[in-house]
C-alpha cells in the first residue's frame, strides 16, 4: 500500500472516528443498536493505534477547519479513548436508570465534540467541538441527577458561559491578527503581536474555568459529590482535561517570553497546589475535587513556566501531551479506585462518595466559594506558608494532614512534589 | 423580448395574483386554496432560483415603471435585495406548510392567507425595490397587509395590538415620507446607488442631511423595533404563530433592519455618513437595543413576548453591523438578515407547537416538555444556541464577523456589547432548555391535543425542523459555495467597495 | 370617420343628453332606472368622445349657436375640465349603479330625474366658460343637491337639507354680485377676455371678496363647513357620495378656474393665498380630529371630507412662490379624493344597509360578514391616509413635494399630521370591523353590485395611483396652470 493511499485512509477514519458518533447519536439509530456507547469509540480507537501522522482539511466546514493526528494528539486521543470507554463500560453494566436513550444521545454528542476538540488543528473547529462536547455534557451531567447535581450543573454552565466568552474574544483577537487560524500559525502570530499579553490572560482565565482550577473549582466538588461513578470519570475526562489541552494549544507557548505574566500564572499554579493539598488533608473535603484541582494547578504552574522561558517549553515540549494525557489517566484511575473501594466498603451503589458534612448542603454555593476565596486570598496575603499551616494546625487539621499523608494515598504528595519539580524547573 | 425585465415582476406576481384570488375563495375550498398557496411559494422560489443563478453569472434584472414624471417604480434584482428575497421565498413556503397545519378548523383562512400572500408581496417588493420611493411603496403596503394579521383572531386585545401597531408604523411611515420628498428636493433622484448619491452635496446641506438621516432611521428603526421604537412588537404577539414567525423572522421587523441597510449603504454610503457623523449615533443606539431588548427579555415568563424582546436585541446586530462602517462588518449585519429569520422564525414555530399541541404559552409550564416533543425542542435548541451565538449554529457566524469587523474598525466597545448580549441570550435561552429537558414534566399538560402517536401534526413539526437544520447549515458550512455567508461577502464585495 | 369624431361637438350634447334624460324620467318615472343608467353610461361614453377631439385638436371651444363672446354662451374645454369631466362620469356611473338598487319606489322616481339634471349642471359648470354661465349651473347643481339630500325624508335630513339650502342659496347670491361687480367694471362675463381687461383695482378685490366667500361657503372650507357635516350623514347614501365626490369639487373648481384665470395673476403675493392656505391647514387639522371623535361612520366621513377639503386649499400658498407642483398635487388630490369619498361613502351605506345602524363601535365583524364593502372601505381609507400606492399618496406626494422646495414647514407638519389623524379615523373604523360587537344585530343582506359599485371605485382610487404620468400629462393641455409644463 503507497504512503499516500495510507494517507486518504487515515483521513478518512478520522472523519469517522467525529463523524460516527454524532450520527449515532440520532435516537433512531442508536436505539436500535446493542452497545451503541462502544460501537461509536471503534473507529476513534482504531485511529488512536494506526500509526502515521495526518492532515486534512475542510474548506467547507465552518471558516475552513480541518483535522489533524500526529504522535502529541495520540497520547490524548488515546487517553480519552481509555476514558471514555471506561465510562461507557460502567455506565452500560450498571443497573440503574442512567443508561436510557436520551443520555446515550447526550453521551454520544459529548464524545464528538471531544474528538473533534482533539483532532481539530485550528482555533475555530476547537472552538466548535469543545462548544459542542461542553453543552453535552452539561445535558449528559445534568439528566438524571438530583437537586445537588442541578446545582453544580448550573454553576458549571456558568463558568462555561463565561469561559466560552473570553475564549470567543482571544478567537476574535487572532482571526484580527492571523489570516492563519491554526495552532502553529496563532501561536507565532500571537506572540508577536502587540495584543499578546491580553491574548495571553483571556485564553489563560478561558480554560482556566474550564478546567475548573481554584477557585473555579466549585462545581467540580459539588459535582463529583453528587454524581455517579461514570460521570465523574468524564469530568476527568471531558472537561478538565480539555481545558489543559486548549491552553497547550491556544497559548503563544515557546515562542515568547512573557515575564511577569509568565511568574503570575505560575503562581497562581503554585498557590492552587499548595492550597489543594491542604484541603486534601482535611477529612470533610471531597478527595477528588482537591487532586483534580490540583492537578490542574500543577498543570498550570507547568504551563507558566513555559510562557516564562521559551527554550524550555521547547526543550521539554515533547513532553507536554504525555503529561496531560498521564494525568488524565491517573485522575481516572483514582475515581476508579475510590469508587472500587467504597463499593467493597459499603456494599452500596457508588453513586455517591462518602457522606460529606451535611453543613455543607446548608450553606448555599455563594457562602462556600466566599469562604474558600477568602481562605485563598488568605493565603495569597500571608505569602508566609508557615502562617497558613498555621491556620491549619490551629484548626486542628494539622493532624490529620500528617494521617492522611502518611497512610492514605502516597500519589498524591508524589504528584505534588513531581509537580512542584517542574514548576521550579526554571527558577 | 427582454425576459430579464420581467422576472422582478414575476418575482412579486407569484405571490400577488394567489393571494388576490384566494381572497375570493369561500372557506371549504381548502384544497384549491392550499394548492395556490404552494405552488406560488413554490414558483416563487424557482424564481428566486433562476434569478440568483443569474446574478451570479452577471445578468441585470431591471423594470422600471414611471410613477410621477421623473419619479420611477424601479425593481431591481441586485445581490443584496436577493439575499432578501430568497429568504423571504424560502421561509414563506416554510411558513406557508405550518400556516396551513396551524389554522386548520380555524375560521377565515382565506382572509388569513391572501394577506398572508400580500405580506410577502410586499416583503419582496422592499426587497427588489431599487429605489427609496419603491421602497416606500412596498414599506407602506407591508404595514397595510399586516394590520389584517395581527387582528386576525378578532378579539378585543387583538384590536388593540393592531392599534397599537398601526400608531408606530404609521408615524414611523410618515416620517419616512417627509424625509424621502426632502430629500427628493434636495438631490432630484432616489435611485440606490452603490456608495451611495448624496456626496455631491455642499457642505451646506450637511445639517439637512443629518435630518434626514435621523428621520429616516426613526422611521425604519420603528419596524426594525429600535428601542424607544420597539413598544409595538411585544404587543403584536397576540397574533396567531406564523404570524409572529413571519414578522419577526422576515417580514416587518426586517423590512425596517433592511431599510437602514439600505439608507446607510445605497442613500448616504457608509463612508459620506461616516464622515456626516451619523453613524456612531446609530451604532449607539443599536448597542442600548441590544442590550435592552436582551435585559427584558430575561423577565418575561410568556414564551413568546421574551422570544419578542429577543428579537428586538437580535435584529440590532443588522444594524450594529451596519452601523460600524466596515466591510467585514458589513458582512456580519447582512448575514443576519438571513441568520436571525433562520432561528428565530424555529424558535415561533417551536412556540406556536407548543401552544398547539399541549396548550403552553409559559416558560414556567415547559417543565419536562422535552420528553414529551423532543423533536420540537430539539430544533428549539438549535435555534436557541444560534441566538446565543454558539458555534456551529449560524449565530456564531454572525458574531463572529460582527466582532471581527468591530475590531478592524477600531470599535472594540462592540465586542463588549456581543459579550454582553451573549451573555443575557445564554441567561434567558438556558433556563428554558434546562426545564425543557432536564426538569419532570408534570402529569397533565394546560391543554393537550391528541395527534396520536406523533408529537405533533407533521405540518407543523416539519417547518421548525427544516429551519433548525438550515440554521445549522448556515453555521456548519458557512464557507461552502451559497450559503449566506457567502452571498454577504458577494454582496460587499459588489456593493461596497472593499478596501 | 375621424372628422366625424372631431367636428362633433361632444360639448353641447354632453349638458343636453342628461337635461332630456332628467325630463324622460320625471315624465316616465316607470323607465326612470333605466333611462338613468343609459344616460349616464352615455355620457362616460361622450366624455371619451371629448377626449379624442381635445387630443386631436388641442384645446375644445365652442360657441353655442355660433355666438361667441362676449354676447353669446361658449363652451371651453382644457385638459382640467376634460379631467373633471371624466372623474364626473366615472363616479357617476359608480353612483348609478349603486343606486339602481339601492333606492326604491317612490325615492327611486325622485332619485333619477334630480341626479340626472344634477349631472348636467355639473358637465355644464365644467364646461363653461364665463362667470354667469358658471352661475348659472352653480344655482341649479346647488338646488338639484338640496333635493337629493331632502329625498331621505327624515326629520333630520330635512333639517339639514333646510340648512344646505341657506347655504347654498347664499353662496350663489355672494357669486352672483361678485359676478355683477365683474361684470359692472370690465364689461364681459367671459373667463378669458376678463382674464385680458382686469387690472387690479377695488373692484376686482370687493368681487374676489363676494365670489371668494361665496365659493369657500359651498366649498365647505373651515370655518364656513357648518352645514356639510350634517347634510352629508344624513343624505341617502349615493347622495352622500355625489355631495362629497363631486359637488363640493364643483365649487372648488370654480374658484381655482378663477383665481388661476383672474384673481391670481392680479392679487398675488398680498397674502389671500396665505390666508387660504391658513384656513385649508385649521380645516385639515379641526376636521380630522372632529372625524376621530365621531362615533357614527357616516359623520366621520363626512368630516373627513372637511378635511380632505383643507388640503386642496394648501395649494394656494405653495403655488404663489414658484408654482411647480402644486396644482398638479390639487388635481390629484381632486380626482382620488371624488374616487375614494364615494366609494367610503358607499361602503358605510352598505354597512349601514346591512345593520341597520352606523355605530362604529357597533360594526360587529362585517369584515367576514361583508367582505367585499370591508375591502372598498380599506381601500378608500389607503387613498384618504394618502399611503402608497394610491391616488391620494400621489397628490400628498406632490403637495410635500412643494411644500418642502419652499421650506414651509408648517406646512408639512400640517400635512403629516392630518395624514396621521386620518389614519386614525380610518383605522378606528376598521379595527371594529374585525371585532365582535357587544350586541348582535340582524342583519340584512347587501345586494352585490352595491358592494362591487363601492369596492371598483375603491380600486380605481388605487390604481390612480399608477396613472400620475398620463393623468398629469393629459390635465396640462391647454395649459390651465400658466406654467407651460406641468413639470420642469
Amino acid at each position: 500500500m503507497s504512503a499516500e493511499i495510507y494517507a486518504i485512509l487515515l483521513s478518512i477514519v478520522m472523519v469517522i472516528a467525529v463523524a460516527w458518533p454524532l450520527l449515532l447519536a440520532i435516537p433512531a439509530l442508536h436505539s436500535r443498536l446493542y452497545w451503541p456507547r462502544h460501537l461509536a469509540i471503534v473507529p476513534v480507537a482504531l485511529l488512536a493505534v494506526l500509526p502515521g501522522n495526518v492532515s486534512l482539511q475542510l474548506p467547507w466546514l465552518l471558516f475552513g477547519t480541518g483535522f489533524t493526528i500526529d504522535d502529541a494528539t495520540r497520547w490524548v486521543l488515546a487517553m480519552s479513548v481509555v476514558i471514555w470507554f471506561t465510562a461507557a463500560t460502567m455506565i452500560t453494566s450498571s443497573k440503574q436508570g442512567f443508561a436510557n436513550g436520551r443520555s446515550t444521545t447526550f453521551f454520544l454528542l459529548t464524545l464528538a465534540g471531544n474528538l473533534g476538540a482533539v483532532l481539530a488543528n485550528d482555533l475555530v473547529g476547537f472552538f466548535c467541538f469543545t462548544t459542542i462536547m461542553s453543552y453535552g455534557f452539561y445535558a449528559l451531567f445534568v439528566q438524571n441527577g438530583n437537586a445537588e447535581t442541578q446545582r453544580a450543573g448550573r454553576l458549571y454552565l456558568i463558568f462555561l458561559i463565561i469561559a466560552d466568552l473570553l475564549l470567543f474574544e482571544a478567537l476574535l483577537l487572532a482571526a484580527f491578527t492571523t489570516d492563519n487560524l491554526r495552532f502553529e500559525g496563532v501561536r507565532e502570530a500571537m506572540a508577536k503581536a502587540s495584543s499578546s499579553q491580553f491574548y495571553l490572560w483571556v485564553t489563560f482565565i478561558g480554560f482556566a474555568l474550564k478546567t475548573g482550577i481554584w477557585p473555579a473549582h466549585l462545581w467540580l466538588s459539588s459535582a463529583f459529590k453528587s454524581t455517579n461513578q461514570a460521570t465523574a470519570l468524564l469530568i476527568i475526562g471531558v472537561p478538565v482535561v480539555m481545558g489543559w489541552l486548549g491552553a497547550v494549544r491556544w497559548l503563544p507557548l515557546g515562542e515568547h517570553a512573557f515575564g511577569i505574566s509568565a511568574m503570575i500564572i505560575q503562581m497562581i499554579g503554585v498557590i492552587g497546589v499548595l492550597y489543594a493539598t491542604l484541603k486534601l488533608c482535611t477529612p470533610t473535603s471531597v478527595k477528588i475535587v482537591w487532586m483534580s484541582s490540583g492537578a490542574a494547578s500543577l498543570f498550570i504552574a507547568a504551563l507558566g513556566t513555559g510562557l516564562a522561558h521559551p527554550t524550555i517549553w521547547r526543550q521539554y515540549e515533547y513532553l507536554g501531551y504525555p503529561f496531560i494525557a498521564s494525568l488524565g489517566i491517573l485522575l481516572a484511575l483514582l475515581i476508579v479506585t475510590i469508587g472500587w473501594t467504597q463499593k467493597t466498603r459499603h456494599q452500596h451503589p457508588a453513586v455517591a462518595l462518602p457522606r460529606v458534612e451535611i453543613l455543607n448542603r446548608w450553606i448555599g454555593a455563594t457562602r462556600q466559594w466566599g469562604e474558600d476565596t477568602l481562605l485563598g486570598l488568605q493565603s495569597l496575603w500571608h505569602v508566609s506558608w508557615l502562617k497558613v499551616v498555621k491556620h491549619y494546625q490551629y484548626s486542628s487539621h494539622w493532624q490529620k494532614l500528617q494521617d492522611f499523608v502518611a497512610g492514605w494515598n502516597a500519589t498524591i504528595t508524589l504528584f505534588v512534589l513531581l509537580g512542584l519539580a517542574l514548576a521550579w524547573l526554571a527558577a | 423580448m427582454n425576459w430579464n425585465a420581467w422576472m422582478p415582476p414575476l418575482m412579486i406576481a407569484s405571490s400577488l395574483l394567489p393571494g388576490l384570488i384566494i381572497f375570493g375563495l369561500t372557506e371549504e375550498r381548502v384544497r384549491l386554496r392550499t394548492v395556490l398557496n404552494l405552488s406560488g411559494a413554490l414558483v416563487k422560489l424557482v424564481l428566486v432560483g433562476f434569478v440568483l443563478w443569474g446574478v451570479s453569472q452577471g445578468q441585470q434584472y431591471e423594470t422600471r415603471l414611471a410613477l410621477l414624471p421623473g419619479l420611477e417604480l424601479v425593481l431591481r434584482a441586485g445581490p443584496l435585495s436577493l439575499l432578501f428575497v430568497s429568504l423571504s421565498a424560502v421561509l414563506w413556503l416554510v411558513t406557508t406548510v405550518y400556516a396551513i397545519g396551524y389554522l386548520e378548523h380555524s375560521p377565515h383562512r382565506s382572509r388569513f392567507f391572501g394577506f398572508f400572500s400580500l405580506c410577502v408581496t410586499a416583503t419582496v417588493g422592499v426587497a427588489l425595490s431599487g429605489n427609496l420611493i419603491t421602497f416606500l411603496l412596498f414599506y407602506e403596503l407591508l404595514t397595510l397587509a399586516t394590520y389584517p394579521l395581527v387582528v386576525h383572531r378578532g378579539t378585543e386585545a387583538a384590536r388593540h395590538a393592531g392599534l397599537i401597531y398601526l400608531r408606530y408604523t404609521i408615524t414611523g411611515g410618515a416620517l419616512l415620507l417627509v424625509a424621502t420628498v426632502w430629500l427628493y428636493t434636495l438631490t432630484g433622484t432616489l435611485e440606490f446607488t452603490p456608495q451611495g448619491f448624496l456626496d455631491s452635496l455642499g457642505a451646506e446641506h450637511h445639517t439637512a442631511l443629518i435630518i434626514i438621516f435621523t428621520l429616516l432611521i426613526a422611521g425604519f428603526g420603528v419596524k426594525a423595533a429600535l428601542v424607544p421604537l420597539h413598544g409595538w412588537l411585544p404587543q403584536a404577539m397576540v397574533a396567531p404563530a406564523p404570524v409572529s414567525a413571519l414578522l419577526h423572522a422576515v417580514a416587518v421587523v426586517k423590512a425596517g433592519a433592511f431599510g437602514i441597510v439600505r439608507v446607510v449603504y445605497d442613500v448616504f454610503g457608509v463612508e459620506f455618513a461616516a464622515n456626516l457623523g451619523v453613524l456612531a449615533p446609530l451604532a449607539w443606539l443599536a448597542a442600548i437595543t441590544i442590550i435592552y431588548g436582551s435585559l427584558r427579555a430575561l423577565f418575561q415568563d410568556d414564551l413568546k413576548r421574551r422570544l419578542a424582546f429577543s428579537t428586538i436585541s437580535q435584529v440590532s446586530y443588522i444594524v450594529l453591523g451596519t452601523a460600524i462602517a466596515g466591510p467585514v462588518a458589513a458582512i456580519g449585519g447582512v448575514v443576519h438578515l438571513v441568520h436571525q429569520g433562520l432561528m428565530k422564525i424555529t424558535l415561533f414555530f417551536c412556540a406556536g407547537n407548543l401552544a398547539e399541541t399541549l396548550g403552553i404559552h409559559k416558560i414556567s409550564e415547559m417543565n419536562g416538555v422535552g420528553r414529551r416533543m423532543p423533536w420540537t425542542m430539539a430544533a428549539f435548541t438549535i435555534g436557541a444556541f444560534g441566538m446565543i451565538g454558539a458555534p456551529p449554529v449560524a449565530g456564531f457566524v454572525t458574531k463572529w464577523y460582527l466582532g471581527l469587523g468591530a475590531l478592524q474598525a477600531g470599535q472594540e466597545w462592540v465586542i463588549i456589547v456581543l459579550a454582553g448580549s451573549s451573555l443575557l441570550n445564554a441567561a434567558y435561552f438556558l433556563p428554558i432548555l434546562h426545564r425543557a429537558w432536564f426538569q419532570e414534566p408534570p402529569s397533565t399538560w394546560p391543554k393537550e391535543f391528541d395527534f396520536g402517536r406523533k408529537e405533533t401534526a407533521w405540518m407543523l413539526l416539519l417547518p421548525p425542523v427544516i429551519t433548525a437544520l438550515m440554521a445549522l447549515a448556515a453555521g456548519l458550512l458557512a464557507t461552502s459555495t451559497f450559503s449566506p455567508l457567502e452571498w454577504a461577502q458577494f454582496i460587499a464585495e459588489h456593493e461596497f467597495s472593499r478596501p | 370617420m375621424g372628422a366625424v369624431f372631431t367636428e362633433f361637438p361632444w360639448g353641447v350634447i354632453l349638458i343636453l343628453l342628461p337635461v332630456t334624460g332628467g325630463m324622460l324620467c320625471f315624465l316616465w318615472p316607470q323607465i326612470a332606472k333605466i333611462t338613468g343608467l343609459f344616460i349616464v353610461f352615455a355620457v362616460a361614453l361622450l366624455v371619451v368622445g371629448l377626449a379624442w377631439q381635445i387630443f386631436d385638436n388641442g384645446v375644445y371651444r365652442h360657441a353655442v349657436g355660433g355666438w361667441g363672446a362676449p354676447l353669446g354662451v361658449d363652451l371651453y374645454a382644457d385638459g382640467l375640465s376634460l379631467l373633471m369631466l371624466a372623474i364626473t362620469a366615472l363616479v357617476g356611473i359608480g353612483i348609478s349603479v349603486y343606486s339602481a338598487t339601492y333606492f326604491k319606489h317612490e325615492q327611486a322616481v325622485l332619485f333619477w330625474p334630480l341626479w340626472l339634471f344634477l349631472l348636467a349642471a355639473l358637465n355644464a359648470l365644467f364646461l363653461s366658460a364665463d362667470i354667469f354661465n358658471i352661475y348659472v349651473t352653480f344655482e341649479l347643481m346647488g338646488l338639484a343637491a338640496v333635493a337629493l339630500v331632502a329625498l331621505a325624508g327624515s326629520r333630520e335630513a330635512l333639517g339639514a337639507a333646510m340648512r344646505y339650502l341657506l347655504a347654498a342659496l347664499l353662496g350663489s347670491l355672494a357669486y352672483l354680485l361678485g359676478v355683477a361687480l365683474l361684470y359692472h367694471g370690465f364689461g364681459t362675463v367671459d373667463i378669458a377676455l376678463l382674464a385680458e381687461r382686469a387690472e387690479p383695482s377695488p373692484i376686482i378685490w370687493a368681487a374676489l371678496g363676494l365670489m371668494g366667500a361665496g365659493l369657500l361657503l359651498k366649498t365647505a372650507l373651515f370655518p364656513l363647513h357648518f352645514w356639510l357635516p350634517p347634510a352629508h350623514a344624513s343624505a341617502p347614501t349615493p347622495v352622500s357620495a355625489l355631495l362629497s365626490a363631486l359637488v363640493v369639487k364643483a365649487s372648488f373648481y370654480i374658484l381655482l378656474r378663477l383665481w388661476l384665470e383672474i384673481f391670481g395673476p392680479l392679487v398675488g403675493g398680498a397674502g389671500v393665498e396665505q390666508l387660504l392656505g391658513l384656513l385649508g391647514a385649521a380645516a385639515i387639522l379641526w376636521g380630522s380630529v372632529q372625524a376621530l371623535r365621531q362615533t357614527r361612520l357616516k359623520l366621520l366621513i363626512a368630516y373627513s371630507t372637511v378635511a380632505q377639503v383643507g388640503y386642496l386649499f394648501l395649494a394656494f400658498p405653495l403655488v404663489a412662490a414658484t408654482g411647480v407642483s402644486a396644482w398638479s398635487a390639487v388635481t390629484y388630490l381632486v380626482l382620488s379624493h371624488a374616487l375614494a369619498k364615494a366609494a367610503m361613502f358607499m361602503a358605510a351605506g352598505n354597512l349601514l344597509c346591512f345593520g341597520g345602524h352606523d355605530r362604529i363601535a357597533d360594526l360587529d365583524r362585517v369584515v367576514q360578514r361583508l367582505p367585499l364593502t370591508a375591502g372598498a372601505f380599506a381601500l378608500a381609507g389607503v387613498s384618504i391616509m394618502g399611503l402608497p400606492p394610491s391616488g391620494g399618496f400621489i397628490g400628498k406626494w406632490l403637495l410635500l413635494e412643494a411644500a418642502l422646495m419652499q421650506g414651509r414647514w408648517d406646512l408639512v407638519v400640517v400635512m403629516i399630521l392630518g395624514g396621521l389623524l386620518a389614519a386614525g379615523y380610518i383605522f378606528k373604523v376598521l379595527g371594529y370591523a374585525f371585532t365582535q360587537a357587544d350586541v348582535s344585530h340582524e342583519s340584512k343582506a347587501v345586494p352585490a353590485s352595491m358592494e362591487w359599485a363601492a369596492l371598483l371605485l375603491a380600486v380605481a382610487a388605487i390604481l390612480l395611483g399608477f396613472l400620475a404620468v398620463p393623468v398629469l400629462s393629459l390635465v396640462s393641455i391647454g395649459d390651465p396652470f400658466g406654467i407651460g409644463e406641468v413639470r420642469p
